[in-house]
């Protein structure tokens, strides 16, 4: 019929919806790097301009060099103690607790208890712990500053962490830990020279995600923190005032904020290669 | 090196028992096998030899030490699994090291052994390779290099074998025979293959359902067979088993009448008489006879096995094998003559199985 196959019209559909999808998750990213290159006064034209006109770097040379909401390298360097100390953290904790947990070195009873109640502080509304959180730390004197939002990443960031190292070590082949074993290592130098190295597959996921949580975390740092620790997130929503809204600024920082997150999922994903256990065990 | 002595192990995973009752001995420098089918339990006993899992009763001793406490790393032993189990981020030095390093061995020593060790097995033009980079049967000897280097007193095999070609199994077979004996080593060794386990071993140890079928070297096992189990298990084609009824010393079924000697049936009379009976012959112990006889199968299928025919004959409810020569060749639908080798019969108790003679 019309000289189309089968295969073809289901192609065409195929391309047509992939390209629908495609637009749906790229155009919020394209239009926020048009809108940080235009001037202010553009972004307010209707109907909206979808190819800037005027092109100007002023937004960005505004935020880093004149910037009257103070210093963004300050905030930019929050934002980064506080992810990668996270992501340690959470990769430190996350990994042991899920190699214990994953093994057959506790009770069948205990651990399903111990993933359920790691799960608790998922099931919850953030909002509802920020609050508690925002009362333990400033009993402890943490409220804006670095170790008390961390440790409040950390806990959040920490569960995935398990659920998801748990599938990793799971899946490792159980008689290299075997033969592990009985070379002579004992549970800390099986954990640390075999499983580890076998599992950076694993921790290289979990480390982007770990990132993504902690860099683009909102709510928790805008209610634990003022000025000092402050994060870049924070620093986008001041952007939003009762006067005025500085779209080109906010957009700038935006495509500025996302730069890392590009940078540090492309390295992270080097690591991730495929079938490194390839070779280890014929299947 | 060292003998292996384990007492009444039992090993129960909740309600199912994997290993019943177990008893048997590893006499310094013996290599002994263990053997039978799938989920007998043979695995599970190397595990406790090994220490990874823990007897439910029984007590297991190396070199004379009661070694059911002494944690895996510390009992001295090797083990080389199926899968291999290299580690796959080290390179092939590192994995043949890494026992010696763990243990602290002096730098210059692990270097000494590492190239000692390849060069006795052969592989060490690929130290410096990763278990990706190598074939099966590298692999295996990687796995090999990493239980010998450390010249522990006991070493542990898990169907190593069984993952490579049916050419290199049997260049491997030889290997490791060769190997082990010039090590002089104590090996347990475990597989499904009887072939494997008749060729390898000092002493086989029969398993089947957790529990120990026999123990004895491999003629022992194969002209003596302790049950019909045993009879059926080892030895490849399969014993011919037919169910016979004995009469004035004469066995009778479908197909067979045959004469049993004196001292069969005195053993019959010490066993005591039962209506019915399982006899079992070896495929080569029956041969076609030119003149008549009282054993007469027809020919079912021939299969030229390439030096011979494997016949398969029927009569009734029996159905029997021979291995034939070349220079006859049966046809299908064709009655032959048989004789049966008496004095290599053996008889069974149809209820228990347990061999007569």
């Amino acid at each position: 019929m019309f000289g189309l196959t089968k295969s073809t019209v289901e192609k065409v559909l195929l391309y047509i919806i992939c390209t629908i999808v495609i637009i749906v998750v790229v155009f919020p990213l394209y239009w926020l790097i048009i809108t940080s290159l235009k001037y202010d006064i553009d972004s307010y034209i209707y109907p909206p301009q979808f190819f800037p006109v005027n092109i100007t770097f002023k937004n960005y040379i505004d935020i880093l060099f004149l910037a009257q909401e103070g210093n963004l390298v300050k905030y930019f360097l929050n934002s980064l103690i506080i992810t990668t100390s996270t992501i340690f953290l959470s990769l430190l904790f996350g990994s042991m607790a899920a190699y214990s947990l994953s093994k057959h070195y506790l009770s069948i009873m205990f651990r399903r208890m111990m993933l359920a109640f790691v799960l608790v502080i998922r099931i919850f509304p953030p909002i509802t712990t920020a609050i508690p959180y925002y009362i333990i730390l400033s009993k402890f004197r943490l409220v804006d500053t670095h170790i008390g939002l961390i440790i409040s990443h950390v806990s959040f960031s920490l569960p995935f962490t398990i659920w998801l190292m748990i599938g990793f070590f799971q899946s490792l082949p159980a008689e290299i830990e075997k033969a592990a074993t009985i070379d002579g290592c004992n549970f800390w130098q099986r954990f640390i020279r075999i499983v580890i190295p076998l599992s950076l597959p694993g921790l290289a996921v979990t480390a982007i995600f770990g990132f993504l949580y902690s860099w683009n975390e909102f709510m928790l740092a805008s209610i634990l923190t003022s000025e000092n620790a402050k994060t870049l997130p924070v620093v986008i929503a001041g952007f939003i005032s009762d006067k005025y809204l500085f779209w080109g600024k906010m957009t700038a920082l935006g495509v500025l904020m996302t730069m890392p997150v590009i940078i540090f999922s492309s390295f992270a994903q080097r690591n991730i290669v495929k079938g490194l256990t390839f070779g280890a065990v014929k299947e | 090196m060292a003998n292996l002595v384990l007492k009444n192990i039992t090993k129960k995973f909740g309600k199912i028992v994997a290993v019943n009752n177990f008893s048997f001995t590893v006499n310094d420098a013996e290599f002994v096998t263990l053997v039978g089918p799938s989920g007998c339990g043979k695995s599970t006993t190397l595990n406790i030899i090994a220490g990874l899992e823990d007897p439910t009763e029984g007590e297991i001793y190396i070199d004379n030490i009661f070694s059911n406490n002494i944690p895996p790393s510390k009992r001295d032993i090797a083990m080389v699994f199926q899968s291999y189990a290299l580690y796959p981020h080290m390179r092939v030095r590192e994995n043949i090291g890494f026992g010696l390093k763990i243990r602290r061995f002096d730098k210059k020593e692990i270097q000494k052994r590492v190239a000692e060790t390849a060069d006795f097995l052969g592989i060490g033009n690929l130290l410096d390779r990763k278990p990706a980079e190598l074939s099966g049967g590298q692999r295996q000897r990687v796995a090999l290099g990493r239980a010998i280097v450390r010249k522990p007193k006991l070493f542990l095999l898990d169907e190593p074998l069984s993952n490579l070609d049916a050419k290199l199994r049997t260049q491997m077979r030889a290997d490791l025979k060769i190997l082990f004996s010039d090590l002089k080593g104590s090996v347990v060794y475990v597989t499904h293959d009887q072939l494997e386990a008749m060729t390898m071993s000092d002493i086989l140890v029969v398993m089947n359902d957790g529990i120990i079928q026999q123990i004895g070297s491999s003629d022992e096992v194969y002209d003596h067979p302790g049950n019909l189990f045993v009879a059926g298990f080892i030895g490849s084609p399969i014993m011919n088993f037919v169910n016979v009824k004995i009469e004035r010393g004469v066995i009778y079924s479908d197909g067979i009448e045959m004469a049993l000697t004196k001292q069969q049936l005195d053993k019959i009379a010490t066993y005591g008489y039962k209506k019915e009976y399982i006899l079992g012959i070896r495929s080569e112990n029956v041969n076609i006879s030119k003149s008549e006889s009282k054993i007469r199968f027809e020919v079912e299928v021939v299969e030229d096995a390439g030096a011979e025919y494997i016949v398969h004959l029927k009569n009734g409810k029996n159905r029997i094998t021979l291995i034939s020569e070349k220079d006859i060749s049966p046809r299908r639908g064709e009655g032959l003559n048989l004789q049966f080798d008496v004095n290599k019969t053996h008889l069974f108790d149809i209820d228990t199985e347990v061999a007569i003679y």
